[in-house]
């Protein structure tokens, strides 16, 4: 197979033309003055206009092929391999389409579906897509290749018609339960509700901050039994676009930055935590006070949440991850076998995840894959992720209703040559031990100039993302190649807990001087330390930074006057007019 | 409101009309400025310009093209109204697409350096704005002339979120409607035909759509349905929207189908004819007398024909009833099915015109079904005949 062109031209769009956007007077104004900038640096481009053929740094032992989608361009929300080979896609213009790897055609199984951002196959004839209203069984009962049967798997969950209401998944665990993920609606829709119906009890203390949960579960993870009972399993997620099961059987979630998410992360999901996003709270039943669960203390609040096993640098590193993948090929893939892939919608690259587990907690690091900013081959939207039979790494990639990717379905393959990569990150007493896939060259990895190190901490707030806090250089003082050359122990200053570690490796290179690291960047997030961890630091009061302004959000309208409930969830009980 | 254009420095609100009056009053000040600083002077004009630019959903700002001219001192007042982060970069002209490439290239640190390259083509940058915020950024207009394109660096936004700023001599009105507005969506208009087709080529309007040989059952956002809705065209010139969340028909039209909006979940389907015959609440009583409505109403899915014709399956209070609509004879034709109850009742809508249910008899605002009508009935109801194609 080759790797086809990749050009950076102007996408065709999918965008929202006509909503009628009604402006909010913004609040302000720090004046930010700037001088021209930038006049006698003449810092040479790094990145050609139009990513070109030429090979990138990873193109030795990775190789990218483009799959044509059916006619028109097609954002890919959901993605899956069938027991047969052949690649099922959900479009987001609600078609389930099959893509046959050895003829290289597409043939259609469904049509009609609603924002269809997920597909699990159960056998070739019958598929589980998570749709926004509901998670449906799709089955082909005649043979005839397309789908007759529209089942209601799980629907006991609210839905008000705000357009953020997404609903993510399924993915099984082992005994056969289903897990999907259902978004919170944003307050800055307008209207917030397309219609005066929704489903499920409506309830106005959850139409709080910026992102709300007015009906019932939103925010929340859902599990639905072998013998089909729906239960909520977790909640306090925000956009939860990726769920996954790890080897051992365990779920996780990534959720997006915004309010109450400091950076976007990862998450390992256990029955009846909660992971930060507050309004999601109300349909808890400890939170049926007649307050609304914002209105909690947030010191509260925090000490109520589990935090994510890995934090992802915002803004450097990922924006909106998506999906994450565990390797579980054998190492057909290559060395990564126990490790996480992540879709990343804003980059041009994925991301892998590396975890371990300190003092009982899960937490690890995370590493850009695929990353060569000067020949990319991998499109931006990259949404979702499936592995083949032969190891190869299938990606869905969406732009959706604008969510700054791009369109397209790609595959990676791996060559069969290991490339140089750090293939775990772990914990020590005073630093961390890096391994290599490869024998490095010990006068380069042992020299403390190599790496660099800085760390800093997101705090929690109602308020949108977080700055990083008190971001700082670590001081590395010794840096120890073991015998073998495959790893290097390193020793810092200052080790503290509930901190993101940032280490960049500059010049790393293999023994036989063959192989460069092809990702000299990782990010670890240390929650626990390996004994004596000490508890989290308390919030910090939302303290802006000089330019930013305190946002001020529309004023919920804590009345249900005009909103009419029919169908859905309703045992939560109306609490009464204030 | 929108803020609007403000030649003073103080903040004005009195232009109310959005478009128009920025447009209008942005001219008026350009020629003001322009006669003021007559005779000869093409430097610095008296007074600062100030621009008023905000973001539209979909990575857009709300202003594609503004003039200043050469030299002039401007204040461009960036406002943040979306929901992501967005930032607002002047750039060499013809180096949009370097500086977007460049930014999505600074990985460590991009945040800190709020997604703005160390390259020589970026003229002047804010910071990034956070929703609901704003920036002023102050700059003096080159001296050269030509179009600099303004861009938000951001990563993934720079495709299409841009404008330009014009250096010029000649004041023009902004242009209000972005340069980078997109194509139109996929999902609008009449449901797109995929590959190797499933026959949906039916139009919303035409011919087509009465003549049609198989239904098409799409889901969507409805008007006057709860979210939940299946948007269903028959055979025959009909169609109707079924409400899955409330387990029950609502109503019926005739004409075409229905046009998407431009993103799936962020507005309603538009209906394309008339609707003929709503049903304004569930309409089934189970049991021996009709009593009240059922307690619960699960969905339970659909099932499709040869000729795709959906059928519904709902479970009412423990009883399975399945429900499905066809065009039979100038006619909408919908045959209930029930398990194991003796006596179904039927509510008659206030509005009724031509309703009918051969197999059931007439009971007060009731219609009666028993024995083996229970298991199977249908209750019919004309297509007007003005309506139909």
């Amino acid at each position: 197979m080759t790797s086809s062109v990749i050009s950076f031209s102007a996408r065709p769009s999918r965008l929202p033309a006509g909503r009628l956007f009604s402006v909010v007077i913004a609040l302000t104004l720090g004046a930010v003055t700037t001088s021209p900038a930038h006049a006698a640096r003449g810092t040479p481009n790094r990145v050609p206009l139009v990513a070109s053929d030429a090979p990138s740094n990873f193109s030795p032992y990775f190789e990218v092929e483009t799959i044509p989608l059916p006619e028109g361009s097609l954002s890919v929300d959901g993605l899956a391999v069938m027991p047969d080979g052949r690649v099922v896609v959900t479009f987001y213009r609600g078609w389930v389409c099959f893509y046959d790897p050895k003829t290289k055609k597409w043939s259609t199984f469904a049509e009609g579906l609603h924002t269809p951002l997920g597909v699990l196959p159960l056998s070739n004839r019958e598929l589980l897509v998570m749709q926004m209203p509901e998670l449906t069984l799709l089955v082909d009962t005649d043979g005839d290749g397309k789908a007759d049967r529209f089942q209601t798997k799980s629907d006991h969950f609210g839905l008000s018609t705000n357009y953020a209401e997404f609903a993510f998944g399924p993915v099984m665990d082992r005994q056969g339960n289903l897990f999907y993920s259902l978004g919170t609606g944003s307050n800055q829709a307008r209207p917030m509700t397309l219609t005066n119906e929704v489903r499920g009890f409506f309830n106005p203390l959850g139409a709080v901050s910026r992102m709300t949960s007015p009906v019932a579960y939103r925010g929340w993870i859902m599990k639905v039994t072998p013998d089909g009972k729906t239960i909520p399993y977790a909640c306090g997620f925000r956009e939860p676009n990726g769920l996954g099961i790890d080897p051992q059987d365990r779920l996780f979630a990534i959720d997006n930055q915004g309010d109450w998410v400091g950076a976007s992360a990862l998450y390992k999901v256990e029955q009846d935590h909660f992971y930060g996003h507050a309004p999601d709270l109300i349909w808890r039943g400890d939170f049926q006070g007649g307050i609304s669960a914002i209105d909690t203390p947030v010191e509260e609040l925090d000490r109520l949440r589990t935090r994510p096993a890995v934090v992802f640098p915002y803004g450097d590193m990922s924006n909106s991850p998506t999906q994450p993948l565990w390797d579980t090929t054998g190492g057909k893939f290559g060395p990564f076998t126990g490790q996480a892939f992540l879709g990343e919608m804003n980059q041009r690259y994925l991301m892998r995840v590396m975890l371990e587990e300190v003092d009982g907690q899960t937490q690890g690091a995370v590493s850009p894959f695929l990353n060569d900013p000067n020949n990319p081959k991998l499109h931006r939207g990259n949404n979702r992720l499936a592995y083949d039979a032969d190891g190869g790494l299938w990606v869905g990639q969406t732009f959706h209703d604008a969510w700054t990717g791009e369109e397209g379905l790609q595959r990676i393959t791996w060559k069969g040559v290991v490339p140089l990569e750090v293939s775990a990150m772990k914990l020590t007493d005073d630093g961390f031990e890096l391994a290599f896939t490869r024998p490095v060259n010990p006068e380069v990895a042992g020299n403390v100039a190599t790496y660099a190190m800085k760390t800093y901490f997101y705090n929690y707030h109602e308020q949108y993302g977080s700055d990083k806090y008190d971001n700082h250089p670590v001081g590395i003082t010794s840096a120890v190649v073991s015998a073998d050359h495959r790893r290097v122990t390193l020793h810092l200053d200052n080790l503290e807990a509930w901190r993101l570690y940032d280490l960049s490796l500059q010049g790393v290179v293999s023994e036989d001087g063959q192989h460069a690291l092809l990702s000299p960047w990782v990010v670890y997030t240390v929650n626990h330390l390996l004994h004596n961890t000490p508890p989290p630091r308390a919030p910090l009061p939302h303290a802006p930074s000089t330019d930013r302004k305190v946002p001020q959000y529309p004023t919920p309208d804590r009345s249900t006057a005009g909103i009419k409930s029919v169908g859905g969830p309703q045992e939560f009980k109306p609490l009464p007019d204030n | 409101m929108h803020p609007g254009i403000c030649v003073f420095s103080a903040p004005c609100s009195v232009f109310s009309q959005r478009y128009p009056t920025r447009a209008w009053v942005r001219y008026l000040f350009l020629l003001a400025a322009a006669l003021a600083s007559l005779p000869g002077a093409v430097g610095a004009a008296g007074a600062t310009e100030v621009i008023h630019i905000g973001t539209l959903p979909g990575l857009r700002f709300d202003t594609g093209a503004f003039s200043v001219r050469p030299g002039s001192d401007v204040e461009v007042v960036f406002s943040n109204y979306d929901e992501m982060l967005h930032n607002f970069v002047v750039v060499k002209p013809g180096s949009r697409e370097r500086v977007v490439q460049a930014a999505l290239a600074l990985a460590t640190g991009a945040a800190e350096k709020n997604f703005v390259p160390d390259s020589p083509d970026v003229l002047w940058a804010s910071k990034v704005v956070p929703a609901g915020q704003s920036v002023t950024l102050k700059l003096t207009a080159p001296a050269a002339l030509g179009e600099y394109p303004y861009v938000c660096t951001f990563p993934g936004h720079g495709i299409l979120m841009f404008g330009t700023m014009i250096v010029t001599n000649t004041p023009q009105p902004a242009v209000m409607n972005p340069v980078s507005l997109p194509k139109p969506p996929a999902r609008t208009g009449a449901p797109a035909t995929s590959p190797d087709g499933m026959d949906h080529a039916q139009h919303a309007g035409t011919p087509t759509a009465a003549t049609a040989a198989r239904a098409v059952t799409m889901r969507a956002f409805m008007p006057n349905s709860g979210p939940a809705a299946i948007a269903v065209q028959l055979p025959g010139g009909v169609s109707y929207c079924w409400d899955a969340g409330a387990g029950r028909f609502r109503y019926a039209w005739t004409g075409g189908y229905m046009t998407m909006p431009a993103a799936a979940e962020r507005g309603l389907a538009k209906i394309q004819g008339e609707v003929f015959y709503t049903e304004p609440a569930y309409p089934l009583r189970l049991g021996a007398a009709p009593g009240t409505e059922p307690k619960q109403i699960d969905f339970k899915g659909y099932t499709l024909d040869a000729q795709r014709i959906p059928e519904f399956e709902t479970v009412v209070d423990g009883v399975t009833v399945r429900e499905r609509a066809e065009v039979r004879d100038g006619k909408l034709v919908r045959r209930f099915r029930t398990s194991g109850e003796a006596t179904v009742w039927f509510a008659i809508p206030a509005e009724n015109a031509g309703l009918d249910a051969p197999s059931g008899t007439k009971a007060g605002a009731f219609y009666r079904f028993a024995g083996e009508a229970a298991k199977e009935f249908t209750i019919i109801r004309p297509i007007p005949v003005s309506s139909t194609p």
